[in-house]
């Protein structure tokens, strides 16, 4: 039972972070439960996100939901029944119109808008948003290396091997061409592409264990981040040429059949 | 895109929704409205995809057959919408008319503020790009349909036959119903996913908002538009942390769970506040939300389900209302048929 109070709380306090909107939430349901006016919305507003926070902390609950219904690592989605926008901007609007003065109003709303966004953190930052580069919206490198590919192989068949950023993102864009693993090794189904995949995102990896590799998953390209000349000689060696460059990426295709 | 497949976009993702609703509010007593009917639209559009999809996934069946059953039915519900509510019809431009006549200058200017805020966000979504790792299966996943118009036959990491089914999603095929919009549209995935359903699903969140405005305030234009002006700014604020419901609903909304979290599960609650409000003819728009929610995420089979049974709680079982609490019963077969499939197939 600890550990399921402990796993709830824990969840609960990832989910609100530092800011200060569960705070402007149990105001206004406090604000809700208290007004007289408000008992018309009280079982819409009040009652409703009570009984969902019950049953996230009561242990039976919460227990049942986070190990049989929907898995511990997402128990925060059940944070998602309580209906945060709407008791904050429920109660804002009408604490704003309770007063007649239309400059009180004006004056109140603005205050409020000053506590939501301090009390909030913003969603457009650079940290998660950044220009499109096409009208795709894939990123550069991974449309460009996608784009080297099919130029080059046109119908024939295309496997590559890339490191994790391109794995993950290339067959939103492109998905004619196979791979032997997708994001974090995902779909691997053989060794050889689980070893290929690890190798692919060390600093480093020998040309000719990573060339073997991919040639045993039968890759007939190959993209290696951050390669100078000798290794594009090396990779050469092994049976895989350099058609190109891509920033930091250099792309190669197997010569040897 | 060519101007031909704008036409088809505005087609089918406003025109059809909206007379498909039109057939599904049909019975409802009273505010009907174009912004319910195109929620309603959405979650009967949403319904009819999943019980299309999932079968189809069973029986292996091309993405094209799914795509025609979904224009045959979802034309059929909307010319039925259409006929039902010929009558009404008519009346609605004036009637809008005569609403925009009655607005004071005030509320005008608090409706551009709340407009402006939200178009903002439109306009944000479309010129912007977050990268989210999920997107290597949800949107690789639509790709993959489109290009081998399968549906769930490929692997969307790698591109190779799937050995077995992921459990997990082919009973919550929404990348499936992305690479369905994308074939009529006739555009390309990444643009339908990444461009066009943003601005479609973030404004369809805020129609929702919109009805809550008017079930919470009434025909009190200056409350519902402040009420508007703060949500979209809560909404906007609300990236303390990576698992909030306005982060997922700004910054990822073209993923099933993004749509749960911003415009499903707020539709849930305001159908059933308002069926406790007004019984006659709803239940069936509650049925397909329970189904959409199905669609878009395998946590949407029992978090509407858990919902359903919260409002059933407070509505039904506490007054002793028991024609809702059957009701509501009816309405959370689908889900609880979808957790009994995904405990057996898993």
């Amino acid at each position: 039972m600890g550990n399921i109070w402990n796993m709830c709380l824990e969840t609960w306090r990832a989910y609100w972070g530092e800011a200060g909107h569960i705070f402007l939430f149990l105001l206004g349901l406090l604000y809700l439960m208290v007004r007289k006016k408000e008992r018309g919305k009280r079982n819409i507003l009040v009652v409703y996100p009570f009984i969902v926070i019950v049953i996230f902390f009561f242990p039976v609950t919460a227990d049942v939901i986070a190990n049989y219904c929907i898995g511990q690592s997402v128990y925060w989605r059940m944070l998602w029944l309580l209906p945060v926008p709407l008791v904050i901007a429920y109660v804002c609007t009408k604490l704003c119109t309770a007063i007649k003065n239309t400059g009180l109003q004006v004056m109140l709303a603005a205050v409020f808008l000053g506590v939501i966004v301090l009390s909030g953190a913003q969603v457009y930052v650079k940290d998660n948003y950044h220009r499109a580069d096409n009208r795709e919206k894939i990123s550069y490198d991974v449309k460009a290396l996608a784009d080297l590919i099919r130029a080059d192989a046109g119908d024939k068949r295309k496997k590559l091997s890339a490191p994790d950023y391109i794995a993950t993102y290339i067959r939103i864009y492109a998905p004619d061409i196979q791979m032997p693993y997708g994001r974090s090794s995902r779909g691997a189904v053989r060794e050889t592409g689980k070893q290929l995949h690890l190798l692919l995102n060390q600093e480093w990896a020998e040309p000719a264990q990573v060339a073997e590799l991919a040639r045993r998953a039968h890759c007939n390209y190959l993209v290696v981040k951050g390669a100078d000349e000798v290794m594009d000689q090396k990779y050469g060696m092994y049976g895989y040429s350099l058609m190109g460059t891509i920033d930091q990426y250099h792309l190669y295709r197997r010569v040897k059949q | 895109m060519q101007p031909m497949n704008w036409i088809y976009a505005i087609f089918w993702l406003l025109a059809v929704p909206a007379a498909v609703g039109m057939a599904l509010i049909w019975y409802t007593d009273k505010n009907k409205s174009i912004c319910f009917s195109v929620v309603c639209g959405y979650a009967g559009l949403f319904a009819m995809a999943q019980m299309i999809l999932v079968p189809g996934i069973f029986l292996k069946a091309s993405l094209h057959t799914v795509v025609y059953i979904y224009q045959i039915l979802s034309i059929g519900a909307a010319f039925a919408g259409i006929l039902l509510n010929r009558k009404n019809l008519k009346k609605v431009p004036s009637e809008i008319m005569s609403k925009i006549k009655c607005v004071k200058i005030s509320e005008w200017m608090l409706f551009s503020i709340g407009g402006f805020l939200i178009f903002v966000q439109l306009v944000l979504s479309v010129g912007l790009v977050h990268q989210d790792a999920d997107d290597s299966f949800y949107v690789a996943s639509a790709s993959t349909s489109v290009y081998t118009d399968t549906i769930f036959v490929y692997n969307p990491y790698t591109g190779l036959h799937y050995r077995r089914l992921p459990s997990r999603y082919v009973l919550s095929p929404f990348s499936m119903y992305e690479a369905v919009l994308t074939k009529i549209v006739g555009t390309d995935v990444p643009y339908m996913v990444y461009t066009i359903l943003p601005v479609v699903l973030l404004s369809l969140a805020y129609l929702v908002y919109w009805l809550w405005a008017k079930l919470l305030f009434g025909d009190n234009r200056k409350q519902c538009a402040l009420f508007l002006i703060f949500i979209s700014m809560v909404q906007m604020f609300s990236n303390y942390s990576i698992y909030t419901s306005g982060t997922f609903l700004l910054m990822r909304i073209w993923q099933g769970k993004a749509v749960l979290a911003g415009v499903l599960l707020p539709a849930t609650a305001y159908m059933c506040s308002r069926l406790a409000k007004e019984e006659k003819g709803g239940w069936p728009i509650l049925l397909c939300l329970q189904l959409a929610s199905c669609l878009v995420s395998s946590m949407g089979i029992i978090l509407s389900l858990l919902m359903t049974g919260i409002y059933t709680f407070i509505y039904g079982i506490c007054t002793r209302r028991w024609k809702y609490v059957g009701k509501a019963f009816f309405c959370c077969i689908p889900n609880l048929v979808f957790s009994v499939v995904y405990l057996l197939i898993r």
